[in-house]
């Protein structure tokens, strides 16, 4: 198997910076490459040049944003790492597994939040996404904190409500 | 973070078979121990007969030949385990890879399911959302 290079998409969350620690501790280990990808929906040319009445944070300029994103990631490597940064303009999913192929990444590393079934049926999970869309390998980067504990999922909540029923109805009679 | 302990759930597919190469070069590079889960879903197969001891026996066997096979994959020098248990899959896993303190699980994204057209196996998709350490889900 090729191992060179590991491909990690940021965001600028908390889970994309666990990926980023997560893939460059790997990274270290197998002597890869990381290739740091940021993407977003619109770039510096689809700012507007007009004056907006809308807020900065919806009309604003993208271009130092998507820097910030990938100056966050810059922060958290270590020393003595290889790493590639990436800028791409265009729908998250397909963007991250285009470039994929193109560096022949040996793995994807992504934050592993938004993929319960709820955060992932409401919010589009990327992650989601890409685990099933992707040809490539995909590493969750996950910390204990980051999954409720048993009694808050949404499965429990779910089997509480069934033996609430169950309870309310009576015994079924056996022949 | 250490990756010293690594769990492999495996279930004699093709899928389950990739995923153990992958684990074992993730355990060469990080000089981890593989540990082997073989999980007999008798839930299941309690519902399609009834549950005799030679049913158990056999399942038992394939068990063993499954993670047999996994142990031999790999190369002198890497530490390894194999477990066997029963109960429902994913569940199972993910106990076991609480009570073994497992670094990392590393999994086929599709095992031996019936619904070949879902993308993600219901195993694989549990622990993807459930799981307390990171997961690798090997294409």
């Amino acid at each position: 198997m090729k191992r060179k290079r590991i491909l990690v998409p940021v965001d600028g969350s908390d889970g994309a910076a666990q990926a980023v620690a997560l893939a460059a501790d790997l990274a270290l280990a197998t002597d890869c490459t990381l290739d740091i990808l940021h993407v977003s929906y619109f770039d510096s040319k689809t700012d507007s040049q007009a004056d907006s009445w809308l807020p900065d944070e919806v009309a604003g300029a993208v271009g130092g944003q998507q820097q910030e994103v990938l100056d966050k990631a810059r922060k958290g490597l270590p020393e003595g790492l290889t790493a590639d940064f990436h800028l791409r303009t265009g729908n998250p999913v397909e963007e991250i597994l285009r470039f994929a192929h193109q560096q022949q990444d040996w793995l994807i590393v992504v934050g592993g939040r938004g993929l319960g079934a709820m955060e992932g049926f409401l919010m589009g999970s990327v992650s989601q996404q890409l685990l099933e869309e992707s040809p490539v390998s995909v590493l969750i980067a996950r910390q204990p904190k980051d999954v409720p504990p048993k009694g808050e999922s949404v499965f429990s909540g779910f089997s509480q409500l069934t033996d609430l029923v169950k309870k309310s109805l009576p015994p079924l009679s056996r022949k | 973070m250490e990756i010293k302990n690594i769990l492999v759930p495996v279930d004699g597919s093709e899928g389950s078979d990739r995923a153990i190469t992958h684990a074992i070069s993730m355990a060469e590079v990080c000089d981890a121990k593989l540990n082997f889960l073989y999980v007999a879903n008798i839930n299941q197969l309690a519902i399609n007969a009834c549950l005799s001891d030679a049913i158990l026996e056999a399942v038992t066997k394939a068990g063993n030949v499954i993670l047999d096979r996994a142990m031999e994959m790999v190369p002198s020098g890497i530490e390894k385990e194999a477990f066997s248990e029963t109960g429902s899959p994913a569940v199972v896993i993910l106990d076991f890879a609480v009570s073994n303190n497992a670094d990392m699980i590393v999994m086929g994204s599709r095992g031996l399911g019936i619904v070949k057209g879902v993308l993600l196996g219901s195993v694989s998709q549990y622990i993807v959302e459930q799981a307390r350490c990171p997961v690798l889900v090997v294409k």
